[in-house]
């Protein structure tokens, strides 16, 4: 049941792109194609996954006064992991090097992103392993859900293609600039926003129960 | 003990005691994920094995040499080979271009463009052209008409023409008399 909550606040409730609005640097450069969108959630989620399981066995042990820094080098050391991890395998598959390149500056950029460093501070350092973990995983999801469809949409509208696959010839550039990427960002959230609310409310009227809005326990 | 052991003594240990296991970590990962230099690329321009030298420090007027490599082919003639990133000429951008050169005479033996910057027409490279560039005169590599060396496109011509300029530049400062 516990995980069933964290599966809906990781990937709805408080989804960190389209709810909490997190991480949105890397939103709007990353979101020109829909593989990069895929390549840097499955980085982002390997960092949740890897940083809240060491920062909730670490709990009881790091003194509330450094946690800030001590939860910044944790965080640092798994995100030069997954820059290694992916240059060695761009190594052996160019499509790897392609996002690896895409990725450029923001995939060391990651150890500052809110999403990983709210986590920790707000979940993995009061819960336990297990949990800490699926709320790394899920949230992880729910990033990689958000951009990769926001990705594919501005790919779509802006290239004719879907993952590198062309499509037509249909294409407005506008869609490829950044001031496309906050508009589809804004579309996004919007859209979101009002399924959500339109849903939360059938819910309440209803007494359905399952997408009640609710902050995660702490 | 606990006199020792004060509070900021134990914030202060904690992040030490973080940081070197994240360090002997990283480390480790580092020596079993370490991918070793691909020189194959400079094989494209002229078939031999190279290894890294450093780079020397040389004013060039038409591009910038990013990588520098020595190797001797099968026949154990001596090389130099150069990865350049030309300086772009009118539409084209920079162009990265691999040109490998005889150590001893300062001759091209081969090129090969990597990188090819925006241009308004595709670089057509003839390499049977090439000898055209041989010579350790800058001024023997420079084309009197751009038609002697490329087809189709004036501007990439030049930006290449550039790599070529920047080889003989940088052979002539670091194994030129």
């Amino acid at each position: 049941m516990k995980v069933k909550e964290l599966a809906l606040d990781g990937i709805v409730r408080q989804n960190p792109a389209l709810k909490l609005v997190l991480g949105t640097c890397s939103i709007l450069a990353l979101s020109n194609e829909a593989i990069n969108g895929l390549g840097m959630g499955a980085a982002v989620t390997f960092v949740l996954i890897c940083s809240n399981l060491v920062i909730s066995i670490l709990r009881n042990i790091i003194p509330d006064k450094v946690r800030i820094p001590a939860f910044i080098l944790i965080i640092a050391t798994f995100v030069t992991v997954v820059k290694m991890l992916l240059y060695y395998l761009g190594s052996k598959s160019a499509a790897i090097m392609g996002i690896y390149n895409a990725m450029g500056v923001f995939l060391p950029l990651i150890v500052v992103n809110c999403i990983i460093l709210a986590r920790a501070e707000s979940f993995a350092s009061h819960n336990t392993i297990g949990l800490s973990v699926m709320d790394g995983l899920f949230m992880g999801i729910g990033y990689t859900v958000a951009l990769t469809l926001l990705g594919a949409v501005r790919e779509i509208l802006g290239n004719g293609s879907i993952f590198g696959v062309a499509l037509w010839n249909f294409k407005i550039a506008f869609f490829t600039t950044p001031a496309g990427a906050f508009m589809t960002y804004g579309m996004f959230i919007a859209l979101f926003t009002f399924v959500y609310d339109r849903i939360v409310r059938k819910q309440k009227l209803g007494g359905a129960k399952i997408l009640k809005p609710k902050t995660t326990e702490v | 003990m606990k006199k020792i052991l004060t509070p900021s003594v134990k914030c202060v240990l904690t992040l030490v005691i973080i940081a070197v296991v994240c360090v002997a970590a990283l480390a480790i990962l580092n020596d079993l994920l370490y991918v070793p230099p691909d020189f194959s690329a400079f094989s494209n321009a002229y078939e031999a094995e190279y290894d890294q030298v450093e780079v020397a420090d040389v004013a060039l007027t038409s591009g910038k040499v990013l990588l520098a490599v020595e190797g001797s082919d099968s026949q154990g003639k001596q090389l130099v080979g150069l990865y350049i990133e030309s300086a772009g000429y009118g539409k084209a951008k920079a162009f990265t271009v691999i040109i490998v050169l005889e150590k001893d005479t300062g001759i091209i033996l081969g090129s090969y463009i990597k990188e090819q910057g925006s241009s308004a027409a595709p670089y057509d490279y003839d390499e049977s052209k090439l000898a055209v560039l041989n010579g350790t005169n800058v001024a023997d590599i420079v084309p009197k008409d751009p038609e002697m060396v490329v087809t189709g496109a004036t501007h990439s011509s030049y930006a290449v023409m550039n790599a070529f300029v920047t080889a003989q530049e940088y052979y002539q400062a670091v194994y030129g008399e």
